[in-house]
């Protein structure tokens, strides 16, 4: 009788204790595990609809000779779309106007909007107004500002030609195959400087006084200051930057049709306009996968190598 | 436990209400109905309601267009499902054939005994009538009566290429001409609709362009395709070499730009609103001495046979009630300008709506071929190979070995 009464007293140990607490925690976790999975499922859901399943069925159509509609009856056929795509000459001439086009819109963006911002961080009175003017292009749409441009580089110029007697320099730009691909890259200097602009600014903003005003003690001019100052804390805007400007110029598509539409003559077709056209126009809708797959890994790589290339040029104060 | 219960709740909420969307049913069958034209997409909605309205146990939805991305749009539509796709989709030209496996025959249907031999061509495949025509069309060279006349110049006369440009050489020098003749940028005027000429004048064109496609012979050899790239190298210096949009090349013409257009009845409406002062008309363009317009059908409207058992006899009855009922008749003609390509059915009037039904009515028309013989792609290549050939890139025999080695390419 009196052993039973005692073990029904007897307080319980440390040990035990503390293992029911482990047991409430972990069980406490793993309900806390589970309500976070939960909220995350309907993203979850949202994102592999949009963009995994797309993107996996995408890699799978481009090994099939599959028609533009249902993927039922396609046949396997390796590696053939990509042999097509690598033969057409239109293709590769694409590539090479890509790069040339991101080129130069990577030099001419920065450069540019790096210029802005550090106008209108200065102590000019109008940097408020002039802030939101150099922003203003970035928020119309790349169709729109194509068509507005093509006016003026097809009309505008013409008209301007005649009346101040300077053909040689205003005429119908969309029409030459050489000011055709200046006429693209003003047009998208001239909407993403902006945007690269307010990076800058942040950028400059976010350097310490601290720094700039003891290099001033110091007596460093203000080439020095931005040779030895500022760019080098500027490095994380650039890698943001670069890395924006060269990916939308490697896969702009809005200018490109608004403005000129890949003429003349096939001149300025983009890759992702020849992509486009290969499944709609040609009804080649595996091969156009298989070039879009291409296009994807291009981009890709050369995006993670310039990331790579500047974030090691990345110093703190 | 609380917690994950309200989690778990909101996700069913969420899935429920995400396929909860879907319709109940009830007695009324209703259709879809999807075309091309934006430009009659207004008055068409008019005509859909007055069906509506007339007849219980159909509704008929007219779904909004695109214009350009037309066939884009549909494709998606039916990749989607093809349940859901489009009831009636309108389709014309190369695309016909990736739509073929989802068109329902239609020959049981009143229209169907309508529709002249001459205009079956286009819409029959494999015995099987696959579209009803929606109206018939025509290009040709629309020209300035009053620019000609003062001129001196008989448009009737204008039937060979060298009376044309003795006429161009006289016309070039007239106050405010730009150019004697005008075409305009977009793929198919700059390209197809006039490349056509030289394809359709030949008379086993079929058989050659297939020839062409699996490169046993190239576009230089069918006489009448040589023929027509010898007289463009004859007109060339006076056209305005396609550098316009379609828009700017008919304000062009009724501004008195361009003496002559090379263009379609469709351009009439737009003419017409820009209220000009002069008289026009049309001509056939005489390349090789042809004197025929260039008329087709232009677009087929066809029936989805994924759709429903009673969706399509809906859609037939519509699609009848459209084409052979007086009111029908009466809509197609005052509303939607189409000018009929059924025996027995009501013009529109306008002057070059007019003159394709005469052309048409005598017999004088050459096909559009590009519809059924081109391959698909010839109106992105063609273009470019015709715009290098206007900025002297290359020569006309350049043109057509370009043109020639696109065709294989893009032959199937």
């Amino acid at each position: 009788m009196n052993d039973s009464n005692n073990t029904v007293a007897r307080p319980l140990a440390d040990t035990d204790i503390r293992q029911r607490l482990e047991l409430y925690k972990k069980k406490k976790a793993r309900r806390s595990r589970l309500t976070f999975f939960l909220f995350i499922l309907p993203a979850l859901l949202f994102f592999a609809n949009v963009v995994l399943v797309p993107f996996i069925s995408g890699i799978v159509y481009s090994f099939t000779d599959w028609g533009g509609f249902s993927f039922a009856g396609s046949q396997f056929t390796g590696l053939e779309n990509y042999r097509t795509a690598f033969s057409d000459a239109r293709f590769v001439q694409s590539f090479l106007f890509s790069f040339k086009y991101a080129f130069a819109m990577l030099v001419l963006v920065n450069l540019i909007g790096f210029s802005l911002a550090l106008l209108v961080s200065s102590k000019i009175k109008t940097k408020n107004v002039l802030r939101s003017i150099y922003f203003m292009p970035n928020m119309i749409g790349g169709l729109i500002l194509g068509f507005i441009w093509q006016f003026i580089f097809s009309k505008l110029f013409v008209q301007l030609g005649e009346v101040l007697g300077a053909e040689g320099a205003f005429f119908n730009w969309i029409i030459d195959e050489r000011m055709a691909f200046w006429s693209l890259v003003i047009v998208g200097v001239w909407q993403q400087a902006g945007y690269a602009m307010i990076i800058y600014i942040a950028g400059l903003q976010s350097i310490s006084t601290d720094v700039k005003e003891a290099s001033q003690i110091d007596g460093a001019s203000w080439g020095r200051q931005l040779r030895h100052i500022l760019l080098p804390l500027m490095v994380p805007s650039f890698t943001i930057n670069m890395f924006l400007t060269l990916s939308k110029a490697l896969k702009e598509y809005d200018i490109n049709l608004a403005l000129t539409n890949g003429g003349p003559y096939g001149t300025t077709e983009m890759v992702a306009m020849n992509v486009f056209q290969t499944a709609y126009r040609f009804n080649d809708f595996a091969e156009a996968q298989a070039k879009a797959v291409l296009f994807f890994l291009v981009i890709m790589v050369i995006t993670l190598f310039q990331v790579n290339l500047t974030s090691r040029r990345e110093v703190s104060a | 436990m609380k917690k994950v219960f309200v989690v778990m709740a909101l996700v069913l909420v969420l899935a429920l209400v995400s396929t909860a969307c879907g319709g109940g049913k009830s007695d009324v069958v209703k259709i879809t109905f999807m075309q091309s034209k934006t430009e009659i997409q207004s008055d068409l909605q008019t005509v859909v309601d007055d069906f509506n309205e007339k007849n219980e146990g159909i509704e008929v939805e007219l779904l909004g267009t695109s214009g350009d991305n037309y066939a884009t749009v549909l494709q998606s539509n039916f990749a989607a499902d093809p349940a859901t796709a489009p009831t009636i989709f309108s389709m014309s030209g190369p695309d016909t054939v990736n739509f073929e496996k989802f068109m329902a025959p239609l020959d049981d249907t009143e229209a169907a005994k309508l529709l002249p031999d001459n205009l079956k061509d286009a819409v029959v495949i494999d015995d099987k009538l696959i579209g009803l025509p929606s109206a018939v069309e025509g290009y040709g060279l629309i020209y300035n009566a009053d620019m000609l006349s003062d001129a001196g110049i008989d448009p009737a006369s204008l039937n060979s290429i060298d009376a044309l440009v003795s006429a161009f050489e006289k016309l070039a020098t007239v106050e405010g001409v730009d150019a004697p003749l005008g075409f305009a940028k977009e793929n198919y005027f700059i390209f197809i609709h006039f490349f056509n000429w030289g394809a359709a004048l030949d008379p086993d064109y079929s058989e050659n362009l297939a020839k062409v496609g699996t490169g046993e012979q190239t576009l230089a050899d069918i006489p009448s395709i040589k023929q027509w790239a010898d007289d463009l190298d004859k007109i060339k210096e006076f056209t305005n070499k396609g550098l316009v949009s379609y828009d700017d090349q008919v304000a062009g013409f009724s501004a008195g730009k361009y003496a002559m257009i090379h263009q379609g009845v469709w351009a009439q409406q737009v003419i017409d609103q820009n209220e000009v002062e002069f008289d026009y008309g049309f001509i056939p363009y005489p390349t090789g001495g042809n004197d025929k317009l260039a008329v087709g059908t232009a677009t087929a409207w066809s029936v989805n046979n994924e759709a429903s058992e009673e969706q399509q006899k809906a859609a037939k009855t519509f699609l009848d009630w459209l084409i052979t009922s007086d009111e029908g008749q009466k809509h197609s003609a005052d509303l939607l300008n189409f000018i009929p390509a059924y025996t027995g059915v009501k013009a529109p009037a306008g002057n070059l709506t007019e003159s394709v039904a005469e052309y048409a009515g005598s017999g004088k028309t050459v096909g559009w071929v590009y519809n059924t013989d081109f391959p698909s792609g010839m109106d992105v290549d063609g273009t470019t190979s015709i715009q290098k050939y206007y900025a002297d890139q290359i020569d006309s025999a350049g043109l057509l070995q370009e043109l020639s080695d696109a065709w294989v390419k893009n032959y199937k």
